[in-house]
């Protein structure tokens, strides 16, 4: 493909999400160029922590990527030695964005997939190594059916970066989105279950899954603000692959609201299920 | 339990009793447990081990089946109805007593199944008017419209609340019966518990139990208007989690109109007037009592 015929073929979308360089100077537009930060950061913060457990590299991994909009961390894992990559997303034309991205990157045919589908009712055929969760979890009403996926699939290893609700405890805020033609959003329900940062934990260990909210090691937090005010954090969950090395996120301080919500009544608020 | 006059007990009446009397405690007490009581000609009963849960469902039946009743005109004649997670079939009998046509109880656990079938066989009910299915609803292929859909004690011991919305809305009803348990929390959230009891395990000792608000909100998403039902007790004796606000019932239509239903006041959110409002229901209650 020469440097014209991708440009056009970039341009042909109306949108773009990540920002992809190309040989011959060739780059994906994306309209906030703080995103382009915020994605370097992200790197930093969960994508190198899920290459640290796996000493340094993802080689011999089959990687499954959720949501995988187009392809920019099914590339991460890719250039980070991944055997194969199937990345699935429930908008067409994130897949196309996908395919033109590893075309142009001339990424082996033969190590990677991009498969449209709503996730919740597509038939996960193949086992994976490492599932990709990213900017997923807070998009969804099913955040068991989720982890089903996961443990379909045989993955020791999962990464969820995810918004969270700021409460002290585990629970799911309903919350909606809006609009669900916006790319970014579910395919299914408006409703939304966003998890609390104790209900990632508590969901993964009905799982098998020992989890670590990973410290945030951001160095500079342009459009960032989600993450900088706690509200958006990545978890590593595993199956018998240490975690011991990551470092941990501190609980936030309850703030007075959910301290006014959660403490007067405490004995009575946590219910024991009949 | 029975209502007078309902069909189905009149049906019963003009025919030869199947089971006899000792045969019928024979197979009732092969049963390790019952959680309902059921009363049967010649005196029989099913043995609950705390008696106060014979007040429960009497009170259960004022809060929300009587309120079914009377969104019907008085009875349920010619209505097919749903019971997720049917138990030994105690709503299902009562749906049928109130005259409905058709039940079908859907129920993972195979002795509550057994006990229904036997609840049933013993109250003469004529096989073709019910059926119940062993099942875990999460796998269940539904097929059939029903009119009415009980979702009773259910919702707050499974993790997927969406799903089982799913599962519900697939029965295209007119109406929805649902009792849950509730998270006190004064805002739209489901709270991360743990069942207690697996006898009532779904599928994951998981549960997402959610608020009030939670619960009105995914009924919207299906386009169900949710009405939490006044509460109408008479006695609290065994219903602590009613008074407490941790268990409320409600019901949800799509197209029916649900103005004539009495509904209970949202609690006020400041812990000290809701301390003071249970005991001015206790009171009310004690006083009526």
């Amino acid at each position: 493909m020469d440097t014209r015929e991708l440009t056009e073929r970039i341009a042909a979308f109306p949108r773009w999400h990540y920002r992809f360089e190309f040989e011959g100077g060739v780059s994906t537009p994306i309209a906030k160029p703080a995103e382009a930060n915020r994605h370097e950061q992200r790197k930093r913060y969960f994508f190198e922590a899920l290459k640290q457990i796996h000493g340094g590299s993802l080689v011999g991994k089959r990687v499954l990527d959720l949501g995988c909009n187009a392809g920019f961390w099914s590339l991460q894992a890719i250039e980070a030695g991944a055997d194969f990559v199937l990345g699935v997303d429930g908008r067409r034309m994130h897949v196309e964005q996908a395919d033109l991205v590893f075309e142009a990157k001339r990424v082996e045919r033969s190590r990677y997939r991009f498969e449209e589908a709503n996730i919740f009712t597509h038939e996960f055929a193949e086992q994976f190594d490492v599932v990709l969760c990213l900017g997923l979890m807070y998009h969804i009403s099913k955040p068991v059916e989720l982890f089903e996926i996961f443990e379909g699939v045989g993955a020791d290893v999962v990464v969820i970066d995810t918004s969270v609700s700021f409460a002290p405890a585990a629970f799911f805020e309903v919350s909606r989105d809006r609009n669900l033609d916006d790319p970014r959003n579910a395919v299914d329900y408006e409703i939304v279950l966003v998890p609390t940062r104790g209900a990632v934990v508590e969901l993964a260990a009905q799982f098998g899954f020992k989890t670590v909210c990973l410290a945030h090691n951001m160095t500079d937090y342009t459009g960032m603000h989600d993450y900088q005010i706690q509200r958006r954090l990545a978890f590593i969950c595993a199956k018998g692959v240490s975690l011991d090395a990551l470092p941990r996120e501190q609980p936030p301080p309850v703030t007075p609201w959910w301290q006014a919500l959660l403490n007067p009544a405490r004995r009575g608020w946590q219910r024991a299920t009949r | 339990m029975a209502r007078p006059g309902a069909t189905g007990v009149g049906q019963t009446a003009g025919r030869e009793f199947q089971l006899d009397a000792e045969e019928l405690e024979d197979r009732i007490a092969a049963f390790p447990l019952w959680n309902y009581q059921f009363e049967f000609e010649n005196g029989v009963r099913t043995p609950i081990a705390d008696w106060h849960r014979v007040n429960r469902q009497a009170q259960r039946r004022r809060h929300f089946f009587e309120p079914l009743l009377s969104l019907n005109g008085g009875d349920l004649a010619g209505k097919r109805v749903l019971d997720l997670g049917c138990s030994s079939g105690f709503w299902a009998l009562a749906a049928l007593e109130a005259g409905a046509e058709f039940v079908l109880g859907v129920e993972a656990s195979e002795t509550a199944v057994e006990q229904a079938g036997l609840v049933f066989e013993a109250k003469g009910i004529e096989p073709a008017r019910y059926r119940f299915d062993v099942a875990n609803i999460f796998e269940y292929e539904l097929g059939e419209r029903f009119d009415i859909v009980l979702c009773l004690g259910l919702l707050n011991v499974v993790s997927k609340p969406v799903a089982l919305f799913e599962l519900m809305d697939g029965a295209q009803p007119e109406l929805i019966v649902i009792d849950t348990g509730l998270s006190r929390a004064p805002t739209k959230l489901f709270e991360v518990s743990r069942l207690l009891e697996s006898r009532n395990r779904v599928d994951y000792d998981m549960v997402l139990v959610p608020t009030r608000r939670a619960v009105i909100e995914l009924a919207g998403q299906f386009g169900l208007r949710a009405v939490p039902l006044a509460q109408n007790i008479t006695d609290y004796t065994s219903m602590e989690d009613y008074r407490s606000q941790q268990r409320l019932a409600f019901i949800c239509s799509k197209e029916r109109a649900l103005g004539s239903l009495a509904a209970e006041p949202e609690p006020p959110s400041n812990p000290w007037l809701a301390a003071l409002d249970r005991r001015a229901r206790s009171l009310r209650a004690r006083l009526r009592g």
